[in-house]
């Protein structure tokens, strides 16, 4: 045992050391593609900035201003050396710095985003397990239809219909808008929150339902759950120790695909709220073509998905033996 | 003078009896705003958007505004006049001080102006006749202006929120005017927050703190005042006033103004670049129907020209009506085979600006005109490409005549995107703004509205209502014909007695 776990350490760390050498690689073919297609975008933030109204003059004087004159080589790498060093530069609507900018809108999403997560991944595998054991019960077809019912709904729908259900025409308990005080962290705003986080968990959660309950079945009909039941094991331990525990790695990484949903789902759900987020911020600045802002929120999403699936690989390969002796 | 103040009529503004009623200040009114942006400033003079407007409506003065029947009247100054001729005016400040409770004085209104020349900011466009040299101060709360040329459009120029007087050393980052509110809390494209001066000049604000609240879009808008969230939804969209009326709560305040989404015909491109065609079109529009479907009553009939506010509009000129046949037969005449395609662009500077053009689509095609309509996002729409496009439908008004020609009709105007031209109507203009004589005046501005009826360049079918909607406890709510925003942007006259 001695010799074996500081050897079993240094392959995960070996692994994630690849992960992380393969997410830097990543990071920057996303920050390619994220400089050029915004570069591509139709319009100008100069004639945005200065209005119907604006004059030659003024354009000409704003866009060397803003460094806009200068070949698009120069501007990458300036760019992509300013966020490694943590400068995003700053808006070029509002001359800003962008960190500035977004640090209450990160801290918004986040809570939004963790709230959602706290509340769908329990709930999510509860009725997971609750449709698998029983496939064609009453509660697997609830759920599925449940699922299908919203999954078929754009988020912006879902979030318009709580919006009549609970805030405006059927009850009005719920406030329909959230426009966020940014004097007062979003965790001491709990009504705003409700119906954007009811919202982003009734979306999210019917992917991460759909894995639990796949991954379960798949383990209620093994081998080794057949044994456990044959040797006179409790159903409800069999299902958790037996079923659960094997099923738990491939839902982790569903999981992680989840995180990458909601903040992809925050950008129509904050709109709909008027939540000052992440996501509201960047259909503001891509209207505003505000490229500073939206290469900032595209890269800060982009690493924070890649981080959720470099962790939940790593859950997966301290929950599995198997794949951490594969790797050795 | 007493000739002078006859002829001038609108151009010589003297303050009527300034009542500042004791009215107690108390609460907070919340604002509704669609919306704010990342882009709105606290400096007046670099304002371009709706809530830069609106900010700047609270922190600061202008001289001059368009008061509750549209007419010009005097703000942080106390009287407008001219002198002998119209290349030399003189201003009055009346008693009034900073927020941070220093006076007012005539040295802060020239180094306003000293700094929009020297920055070189957008105001300076609207005061060219202004030479910043030249600029007396006789006393502390006297300008005399000795113009470049003369003009009569002198306190026209000042009534733009851009043109807000600001003290001498005016740092944006920290800003101080002497506006009914001071910033609070600035968020930008989220909230903005004010707190009552209590010694405004005419009288404490009703309101002890007033808050812009930003939605994405009008129904979020409307469902905060449904949720009791904002006290004022300003600007809401015809659609949306049956919601609004459905709630016996909340009431909708609405007045005639002079603000219109007009169509913009490219004279330098096909079809438009045949004044026959570009006759035939404005018989295509169907102006009473765009009224009653997509502004479902609120919104006034247009004719071709703009500034129905302003005392020179000629009222007399026939009213255009739609008329599909005669449009076709004048094609035809031309040697046109209907249909002729026109390409539209257009964008959303507007709640109804597609809903406008959809509906010009079917009324143009009854009348020989195929409308082939492109919908494209404001960043995309006010480009590279703004000005090339053969038919668009643009946002204006809120100007008095010459301004609205100097912004986009006259040979130099800087916005003309029709690019129509006329030597006849700017020698027209040149006359009528340094026409002291109050007939003539008129004589000359009816002939070039006259001009605009039966050549130009511009389909002004409808006016558009302001229409604001608010609780029932919101009260004060006056009309604003020329000012693009609700009550005029006098959140400071607005009681909220909830």
């Amino acid at each position: 045992m001695t010799t074996r776990e500081p050897s079993e350490a240094r392959l995960i760390a070996k692994l994630l050391g690849r992960r992380l050498a393969i997410g830097v690689v990543m990071m920057i073919v996303v920050s390619l593609l994220v400089f050029t297609l915004t570069q591509a975008l139709p319009g100008d933030i100069v004639r945005q900035v200065l209005g119907q109204t604006a004059t030659p003059g003024q354009i000409t004087r704003l866009r060397a201003e803003l460094g806009l004159d200068k070949p698009l080589v120069v501007q990458y790498l300036h760019w992509l050396g300013g966020m490694v060093s943590g400068d995003f530069g700053s808006s070029l609507a509002s001359h800003t710095p962008v960190a500035d900018l977004l640090a209450s809108r990160i801290q918004n999403t986040a809570t939004l985003v963790a709230i959602t997560i706290v509340i769908t991944v329990p709930l999510a595998v509860a009725l997971g397990v609750l449709s698998a054991r029983r496939p064609g019960g009453v509660a697997d077809h609830l759920v599925s239809a449940s699922a299908q019912l919203v999954l078929s709904l754009p988020e912006f729908v879902v979030g318009i219909i709580f919006i009549l259900l609970f805030a405006t025409n059927v009850t009005k308990v719920l406030p329909p808008t959230s426009v966020l005080d940014s004097r007062l962290p979003a965790i001491a705003q709990p009504e705003l929150l409700i119906l954007p986080v009811l919202t982003l968990a009734v979306t999210a959660s019917p992917y991460l339902i759909e894995s639990v309950k796949t991954a379960m079945r798949e383990q209620l009909v093994s081998e080794h759950v057949r044994w456990a039941r044959l040797s006179g094991i409790g159903e409800n331990r069999v299902i958790v120790h037996f079923g659960l525990r094997n099923a738990l790695p491939s839902s982790i990484q569903v999981a992680a695909m989840t995180v990458a949903y909601l903040l992809g789902g925050t950008v129509a759900i904050e709109t709909v709220f008027s939540f000052p987020g992440l996501g509201a911020e960047l259909v503001d600045a891509v209207a505003a073509r505000d490229i500073p802002v939206v290469q900032a929120i595209v890269m800060i999403v982009g690493a924070a998905s890649l981080v959720g699936y470099i962790l939940a690989d790593l859950a997966v390969i301290l929950l599995t033996p198997r794949v951490r002796t594969a790797v050795a | 003078m007493k000739i002078l103040t006859a002829v001038l009529g609108a151009s010589v503004i003297v303050v009527a009896g300034c009542s500042a009623p004791p009215t107690a200040t108390s609460g907070t009114l919340r604002v509704g705003i669609v919306s704010l942006a990342q882009s709105d400033t606290l400096d007046p003079a670099a304002a371009t958007t709706a809530g830069g407007y609106a900010i700047a409506a609270q922190l600061y003065d202008t001289l001059t505004e368009y008061g509750p029947d549209g007419k010009l009247r005097p703000r942080l100054a106390e009287s407008v006049e001219p002198g002998k001729t119209a290349d030399e005016w003189t201003v009055r400040l009346r008693d009034a001080s900073w927020q941070n409770g220093d006076p007012v004085t005539a040295k802060d209104v020239v180094a306003t102006i000293q700094r929009w020349f020297d920055q070189k900011l957008p105001p300076t466009t609207l005061v060219p006749f202004i030479d910043p040299a030249k600029i007396d101060v006789p006393d502390q709360h006297t300008l005399v202006f000795h113009l470049k040329y003369p003009t009569t459009t002198f306190s026209d120029a000042f009534t733009s929120p851009t043109a807000a007087i600001v003290p001498a050393g005016f740092d944006p980052k920290h800003p101080v005017g002497s506006g009914p509110y001071a910033l609070d809390d600035f968020d930008p494209g989220v909230r903005v927050t004010f707190k009552a001066d209590e010694h405004y000049w005419n009288g404490a604000p009703h309101s002890k703190t007033l808050e812009f609240v930003s939605f994405a879009d009008g129904s979020s808008e409307v469902n905060a005042l449904l949720g009791k969230q904002i006290d004022v939804a300003s600007q809401v969209d015809p659609a949306l006033v049956s919601t609004v009326k459905a709630d016996q709560s909340l009431q909708v305040s609405s007045f005639p103004s002079s603000g219109t989404l007009t169509w913009v015909m490219n004279v330098q491109q096909k079809p438009f670049d045949d004044p026959v065609v570009r006759q035939a079109f404005r018989l295509a529009v169907d102006r009473q129907q765009l009224i009653d479907q997509v502004y479902d009553g609120y919104a006034t009939l247009g004719n071709d020209y703009f500034s129905p506010f302003d005392p020179l509009y000629d009222h007399d000129l026939p009213q255009r009506t739609y008329d599909p046949n005669r449009a076709k037969a004048v094609l035809q005449a031309a040697g046109y085979t209907a249909p002729v395609t026109v390409q539209l662009v257009g964008t959303d500077n507007r709640p109804t600006s597609e809903r406008q053009n959809q509906l010009l689509i079917q009324q143009a095609a009854a009348a020989g005109f195929d409308v082939q309509f492109k919908q494209v996002d404001q960043a995309t729409f006010y480009g590279d490409a703004y000005g090339t496009y053969p038919l668009s439908l643009s946002y204006w008004g809120f100007l008095d005549i010459f301004d609205q020609a100097a912004e986009t009709i006259t040979k130099d105007a800087p916005y003309n995107s029709s690019h129509w031209t006329d030597p006849q109507y700017d020698k027209l203009f040149d006359q009528a703004v340094q026409t002291i004589d109050e007939p003539a005046r008129a004589d000359l501005v009816h002939r070039m509205q006259k001009i605009e009826y039966d050549s130009g360049a511009y389909v002004v079918p409808v006016f558009l209502d302001s229409v604001t909607a608010h609780t029932a406890n919101v009260e004060g709510f006056e009309a604003y014909p020329n000012t693009d925003g609700p009550n005029g942007y006098h959140f400071d006259t607005l009681t909220d007695k909830g």
